[in-house]
């Protein structure tokens, strides 16, 4: 058998069995997972709330901005409007509406009656200015027929406006709309004013053609609106831009659709997030404008009006990973404190399960991981002082034991010598309690004393049978006397014997059988027929001598 | 290396897939035959253009790319101007429709052809009388005494006449010289032959402007004078036997001008689409210079007033261009328009 290995104290080394930990076991792993889910979840949470809301807030603020420049623009709008219908107004005073009725109504007015209407015309629009700019670019004067009779602009005199669109609204009375008058790619709108008599009626029709460059001005002014964000005025005839867009490529006449524009010709006012007529995502504020027929939109591209929003968000998230990071980093030192001193501990158990009882755990914190180094050092200790005592013990008493044990090999060797003496004692006696005397010629006795035991029965026979060989007796003679007790046993041996020495050609002879003896051999109910017994070994040689 | 067994396996398996793949051919192929043979007949129908591709008729082209006419189960067929007018052809039975000036139709009418007109393309007359900017011939009385060319064979003609009756112009007051050639007017005027030319006011000035110089234009329709120059007619039968064949078909007519006024831009690509000789540039020019009379303020496209006939009807009659009189309220039919725009 191989010698085991054995460790300091002498004991065999065990197999430890340590089993090895997957990652999600790991405590650390625990601790860092759970670490990771708390500020996922809790800078999560944070997000969620705080991200939508900057959107929507910066998204209140640019609707406020908007809206406040396209109720500017609106408002100059109106002015611009209120302050041409004015002036119009201003015109037509008496004396000036007589002189004009009375010349529209006239068939075939004079040229001076013409002309000094027309300088009065020519007056009234040098005077009209805001500004850098006139307000009206001609005065005119039409009859119900719609031939121009008076004008400031001598071109228009003579020609027939029936066809024009601003014709029949003057006629009726309805709102004017602007228009593209045939051969021009300018905008016009005309504002009118019938000339009424109480006599006759409407005689005429004064109109003043407004300057659309103001329009273009109003909206084209662009600034706070950034790089990307303009107002301009959409009509509803064909969805036409009547102010000209920063965009790339948006010609003035080409249908303008959008949410904010199809909303607003509708006559709905309001502020949404679309995609404007060119598909860039904006955010607009949409009004009906219903004097120009058109629609007034302030835009501003999303991309840049969420620009800042979209790096304070970023900054947002940016922060908030950061701090994940850190947590993260934090939680693993942490938890790498929690496990380093359990390992420590581990490692150090193994040592001593393995038998090496001189590690001890360091004490690196103030804390129960510790206590918990101390208690473990404490118990090693005691383990090793108790293996200590133990192994003394041990000592002494295999000491005890081993001089026990020489006692007993001692007390072992006397009686080996006494069972030696007694053997050879007991060979003496045997050898003394059996002799084989010869008697006479032809006669052996054999006197047997003491116990018969088998063995003894046996050497007996055998030695008997030896000496027949030897001597040639007639006769052999046992004598029991000194036997104490006999059984079946030897009752039996005897008989063997007694056959043994018949084949052998001797005569059997057995004497000094003693009463009890012979009572006993009666009642066991043994044969002794082959025997021929005498009463004792006087008479048997007596009466065998002579054979 | 395959037992016998894997081996038939595999055949089996691969003459499976075989038969599903045919199987899916043969299913596919007949997918696709019966929905054709399912599929509604298009009525074909022809138009007769009265011009060469034009921004003018931009709005059919559109109608037809965009597929207007296939929607309304209409297979359209655009006629390339011919030797003979459209109003020839059209009651030839050449064609169900065509192009042509108000004026055209009432004399067509007056000559026994049963012809209607439905819509117009152009709600203005854009006839005007052009001459360079340096000789300042800004208005009608200053045609006295200048050398003018005019197309006397159609509208022009008759705008001519009106024009000068109207302004209260003797004819003998003008040099009025008959246009020997339809293309070359604008040279003419830049060469100083003559001192007017007539044309529209979205064609000749361009080419003037192209050779460098610059135009007065001195517009009818100011002084009264607005002929429809392109209505879309029709005829009496197609009326009577097919009104919705013509419902249809003007439907997406219209559908087009809309699309085309929509888009000036994509509807000038659309006409060289049809004709690559013309020139983008000048298509477009004409386009958005076209747009008014497309649609002019407060009116709907292809729309035609009463009074407008009414005075090209009484032009006529001025002129002594009639052998008879004629009910002017049968030489057009607004039904057609108001069933579209459900007034």
């Amino acid at each position: 058998m191989g010698h085991k290995p054995s460790n300091a104290a002498g004991l065999p080394k065990s197999k430890l069995y340590i089993p090895q930990l997957a990652p999600f076991q790991q405590m650390r792993w625990r601790l860092v997972l759970f670490v990771l889910l708390f500020v996922f979840v809790t800078l999560g949470v944070i997000e969620l709330i705080t991200l939508p809301r900057m959107q929507t807030q910066a998204e209140e603020q640019i609707f406020k901005q908007l809206d406040s420049v396209a109720k500017l623009k609106q408002d100059q709008i109106t002015i611009w409007f209120n302050n041409s219908q004015a002036s119009l107004n201003l015109l037509l005073t008496e004396p000036f509406i007589e002189k004009l009725a009375q010349v529209l109504s006239t068939s075939s007015p004079s040229s001076e009656q013409q002309e000094a209407l027309n300088k009065v015309f020519r007056n009234a629009l040098a005077s009209a200015w805001v500004g850098e700019q006139p307000l009206f670019t001609n005065l005119f004067a039409y009859t119900p027929n719609g031939y121009i009779l008076l004008s400031a602009d001598p071109m228009q005199t003579g020609k027939n406006i029936r066809r024009y669109a601003y014709y029949r609204p003057s006629i009726e009375n309805s709102a004017q709309k602007p228009y593209y008058p045939l051969g021009s790619a300018t905008l016009s709108m005309v504002l009118t004013k019938q000339v009424y008599t109480p006599d006759h009626g409407v005689v005429g029709i004064v109109a003043a053609q407004l300057n659309m460059e103001f329009l273009s001005s109003f909206m084209v002014q662009r600034s706070g609106l950034g790089d990307t964000g303009e107002t301009y005025l959409v009509s509803r005839e064909s969805n036409y831009l009547l102010t000209p867009s920063r965009a790339e490529g948006s010609p003035l006449t080409q249908a303008c659709h959008s949410i904010g524009v199809d909303t607003a010709l509708a006559g709905e006012n309001g502020a949404k997030s679309y995609a404007d007529c060119h598909t860039t995502p904006v955010l607009g504020v949409y009004r009906w404008l219903p004097s120009l027929n058109a629609a007034l939109l302030a835009e501003i591209s999303q991309a840049e009006a969420f620009k800042e929003v979209s790096a304070a968000q970023s900054m947002n998230l940016g922060a908030a990973l950061v701090i994940a990071l850190v947590a993260i980093v934090m939680g693993m030192f942490f938890a790498a404190g929690f496990t380093r001193p359990i390992q420590t501990l581990t490692m150090v158990a193994t040592r001593i399960a393995q038998g090496d009882l001189e590690h001890r755990v360091p004490v690196q914190s103030n804390d129960e991981l510790g206590i918990l180094a101390i208690t473990f050092n404490s118990m090693a200790e005691q383990l090793k002082q108790m293996l200590q005592e133990l192994e003394q013990r041990v000592a002494a008493r295999t000491m005890d034991l081993q001089q026990a044990l020489e006692q007993r090999e001692q007390t072992l060797a006397d009686l080996q010598a006494s069972l030696s003496v007694r053997e050879q004692l007991s060979a003496t006696i045997r050898m003394l309690s059996s002799p084989i005397l010869p008697v006479g010629k032809h006669m052996l006795v054999v006197p047997l004393i003491g116990v018969l035991d088998p063995e003894r029965a046996g050497l007996i026979t055998h030695e008997i049978l030896h000496r027949i060989e030897v001597d040639h007796p007639h006769t052999l003679i046992i004598d029991v006397t000194g036997v104490p007790l006999i059984d079946n046993q030897i009752a039996m041996t005897l008989v063997e014997t007694a056959q043994a020495t018949r084949l052998l050609g001797v005569q059997p002879v057995l004497v000094g059988i003693r009463p009890d003896i012979a009572q006993t051999m009666v009642s066991l109910g043994v044969d002794l027929s082959i025997l021929d017994t005498q009463a004792d070994l006087q008479t048997a040689i007596v009466r065998y001598e002579k054979v | 290396m395959q037992s016998p067994l894997d081996t038939r396996l595999h055949q089996a398996r691969f003459l499976r897939l075989a038969l599903v793949l045919v199987f899916c051919c043969l299913a596919n192929a007949c997918g696709t035959v019966t929905p054709a043979a399912q599929a509604p007949t298009l009525t074909p129908l022809a138009l007769q253009l009265a011009w060469m591709p034009t921004a003018e008729y931009a709005p059919f082209y559109v109608a037809q790319q965009q597929g207007y006419y296939k929607a309304e189960q209409i297979d359209m067929t655009f006629l390339p101007r011919g030797e003979q007018p459209a109003t020839e052809l059209v009651a030839a039975g050449k064609a169900q429709f065509g192009i042509a000036s108000a004026d055209r139709i009432l004399l067509a009418r007056d000559a026994g052809q049963p012809l209607v007109a439905i819509a117009t393309l152009y709600q203005r007359c854009p006839i005007v009388y052009i001459s360079l900017a340096e000789r300042n011939i800004t208005k009608p009385q200053d045609l006295i005494g200048k050398i003018v060319e005019v197309d006397t064979s159609g509208t022009t003609g008759i705008v001519y006449r009106a024009f000068l009756k109207s302004q209260e112009i003797k004819p003998e007051q003008v040099t009025m010289r008959v246009q020997p050639d339809v293309t070359n007017d604008a040279l003419r005027l830049v060469n100083g032959e003559v001192d007017v030319i007539d044309g529209f006011f979205n064609a000749q000035p361009l080419q003037v402007t192209q050779m460098g110089k610059q135009t007065n234009l001195i517009f009818v329709s100011d002084y009264g004078i607005d002929i429809y120059p392109n209505t879309i007619f029709t005829t009496e039968s197609m009326i009577k036997e097919h009104p919705d064949q013509v419902t249809q078909f003007l439907r997406a007519t219209l559908k087009g001008i809309d699309a085309a006024i929509a888009n000036p831009e994509a509807a000038a690509e659309s006409v060289i689409a049809v004709d690559k000789t013309q020139n983008l540039g000048v298509e477009q020019q004409t386009m958005q210079l076209a747009l008014p009379m497309f649609k002019p303020t407060g009116s709907v496209v292809g729309m035609m007033t009463d009074e407008n006939w009414r005075l090209t009807y009484q032009m006529l009659v001025d002129q002594q261009m009639l052998k008879n009189p004629i009910a002017v309220n049968t030489a057009y039919d607004l039904s057609f328009l108001k069933v579209i725009y459900g007034t």
